[in-house]
């Protein structure tokens, strides 16, 4: 059973910046947890502190029963994905399987079984003697991944691999990636700064922001109840639409351009705030109501399953994503942002209220 | 899938791109002109060599007196013969092959000892933080600007108290210190992606087995080109085999061919045709190396990926 505990591990690099403020996250046995943020966030500064290929300024990571703070990457029982693969060129794909085990002591026909193993879960057999140079990105990606296997680590780190490859590869090998993962029961931690990679393959996602982690929770969590502005803008395509307002203490937010809003909630803060509503939260009406704001069509995008409608309101971009089933007519159309499906932040500290 | 297609297009496109404009190619003048440069080019590089050969092929009355020969002559044999086999010197107890392979030592002695040593070096530089590691590139990088004569002295006063003058050791070992080699080493190591000492480092490879398993077979080609620099430099070397040997039995064959030039003793006229043969040996072994050692390396480059 491996369980991954980091705690408050901070990073400092020689020059003084901090690439990571102190930070916590529990991972429990056969976890995937997608640590996702925009680049240099510190996502991959603390994957690579996990990995021992940097050090660890202050706190501790452990790994199993075992704190590895000072351990070698060899010595920590893990294995990592990169993304550019890391193969060694000049090898072939079995001897690139076959280093990790054969610098480990293992026996000739102890690695030949482990390596032929790995390769027939990958489908990767029939390339086992050619060079990486021979095959294509998504064989390579795979072949890294054989390379993390068979090594049977207690913890896998996957560092962007997929972001490579091309869009359709990319949403197959998310796939294959999540079901080996469950087959083998590791414990896996993968960073990326796609939130839809993040939103399909996590069991758990921690969002990174600045060198903080912002959120920990599902991804249905995440994308539901975000707990600040900046998690809510991240995850989620189309982003999620963004209104400065007011809150006046009753009920209700004081919106620019669209006026009075009610809210199911009361608040504890006062003063500025934000309110959040995903594009297909909006409904379209066809008259004025509670809730409703007059808009304009700038422009419909087709999307095939649905349409995405683009307009402003004031001066702030507003994006609502609608059904195809209803016919729109242009003159006469109206927003509702329904109370229950409002974000509300605290436009000063970006939490949520 | 799309890798293919666009090879398959690309290939199509350039047949047409060669077909179409050979049929009615407009006549230019800038090739001829291109033409006739690189032409000249050649001439003047090869007309030494050609020369040089013709008069290996004549006595040694004819060259003294006519000067270098453009014909051929009926001493070629001879000459190589003479030059090559028999014994001569002052001592009369070194011949062409003799030199030849003290040649080689020398050559391929220098090449190795300074692939070896450079690629340790910036091996060191490069994988290591260790104090004032730039500081110390930059001393050896500096040491680039410096030529051999510059030190030449000081060397000599060292090889000479430890007693190795008229040694193999005294020859080669005090010129395989090499700031250039370590110098492309550097650049070629930084070329290398951290991913993959990182995935080396995680496959449990420490410092010494990355050395062997990773770095020196990337390298090949690498070390190949450094080969060739440094095999036809070590083989051209005349002033520091000719400061410390004195035994001809250590003597290289460039050090030999400026020997046969300096027999002027009373009357007696140089062997021009033997040193003119032996000019022509002793370009040989440096041509080959070149030649073949410039096929691995296209080799190299083409299957490498890195």
């Amino acid at each position: 059973m491996t369980k991954v505990v980091i705690d408050k591990v901070r990073k400092v690099y020689p020059n003084g910046t901090e690439a990571l403020s102190p930070s916590s996250l529990d991972i429990a046995h056969g976890e995937f947890i997608v640590l996702v943020g925009p680049s240099g966030c510190g996502k991959s500064t603390l994957l690579r502190m996990i990995a021992g290929l940097e050090e660890i300024t202050d706190g501790t990571i452990s790994i199993g029963d075992r704190v590895v703070n000072d351990l070698d990457p060899a010595e920590r029982d893990i294995a990592m994905v990169f993304q550019n693969y890391a193969l060694y060129p000049h090898m072939s794909v079995y001897q690139n399987m076959a280093y990790g085990l054969k610098n480990r002591g293992r026996s000739k026909p102890d690695i030949e079984t482990a390596v032929s193993k790995a390769a027939k879960l990958l489908h990767i057999e029939e390339f086992l003697h050619r060079r990486p140079s021979q095959l294509s990105g998504g064989q390579r990606q795979r072949v890294a991944m054989g390379r993390a296997i068979v090594r049977d680590p207690s913890l896998f780190l996957f560092d962007e691999p997929l972001s490579n490859l091309d869009a359709k590869l990319r949403n197959q090998m998310r796939i294959e990636i999540r079901k080996l993962q469950r087959e083998l029961d590791v414990t896996s931690i993968y960073v990326t700064h796609d939130q839809i990679e993040a939103m399909t393959m996590a069991d758990k996602i921690a969002v990174l922001n600045t060198g903080r982690i912002e959120q920990i929770g599902t991804p249905s969590e995440i994308y539901h109840k975000p707990a600040s502005i900046f998690v809510a803008s991240f995850m989620g395509a189309p982003p999620m639409n963004i209104l400065d307002g007011k809150y006046n203490g009753n009920g209700g937010v004081e919106v620019a351009d669209l006026g009075q809003l009610t809210i199911d909630h009361a608040l504890k803060t006062t003063g500025k705030v934000q309110v959040g509503i995903r594009p297909e939260n909006v409904e379209i009406r066809t008259e004025a109501s509670q809730n409703t704001v007059a808009i304009k069509i700038d422009f419909l995008e087709e999307l095939g399953a649905g349409r995405l409608l683009h307009t402003m309101i004031g001066s702030t971009p507003f994006i609502a994503h609608l059904d195809n089933e209803h016919p729109i007519d242009s003159d006469n159309i109206f927003a509702h942002l329904p109370p229950q499906a409002l974000h509300l932040f605290d436009a000063e500290t970006g939490q949520r209220v | 899938m799309s890798t293919t297609d666009m090879s398959l297009d690309n290939a199509s496109s350039t047949t047409a791109a060669k077909v179409s404009p050979a049929r009615k190619r407009p006549f230019k003048w800038s090739v001829v002109s291109d033409h006739l440069i690189l032409i000249i080019g050649s001439l003047f590089m090869l007309m030494p060599v050609v020369a040089a050969f013709l008069t290996s092929s004549h006595d040694n009355a004819t060259v003294h007196s006519g000067g270098l020969q453009m014909s051929i002559g009926d001493e070629l044999a001879a000459n190589y013969y003479n030059a090559m086999l028999v014994p001569g010197g002052f001592t009369k107890s070194v011949d062409g092959m003799r030199m030849l392979g003290n040649s080689f030592i020398l050559g391929i002695g220098f090449a190795v000892g300074k692939i070896i040593i450079s690629m340790l070096a910036a091996y060191a530089i490069v994988y290591f933080r260790f104090r004032f590691a730039t500081l110390a590139f930059w001393l050896i990088f500096t040491t680039l600007l410096l030529p051999l004569e510059v030190r030449i002295l000081p060397s000599y006063e060292i090889v000479q108290s430890l007693g190795l003058l008229n040694t193999y050791t005294g020859l080669i070992v005090p010129l395989i210190a090499s700031a250039t080699g370590t110098f492309f080493f550097r650049q070629f190591f930084k070329s290398i992606p951290d991913e993959l000492i990182e995935a080396a480092r995680i496959d449990g490879a420490g410092p010494v087995k990355f050395f062997f398993d990773i770095l020196i077979p990337l390298s090949k080609t690498m070390i190949a080109a450094i080969f060739i620099i440094m095999f036809v430099f070590g083989w051209n070397q005349y002033l520091w085999p000719t400061m410390m040997t004195t035994d001809e039995r250590f003597f290289t064959l460039v050090r030999g061919i400026s020997q046969i030039m300096q027999v002027f003793i009373g009357s007696q006229i140089p062997d021009y045709g033997e040193a003119m043969a032996l000019a022509i040996i002793a370009m040989l072994p440096p041509v080959l190396i070149v030649v073949f050692f410039q096929r691995w390396f296209v080799k190299g480059l083409v299957e490498s990926d890195k």
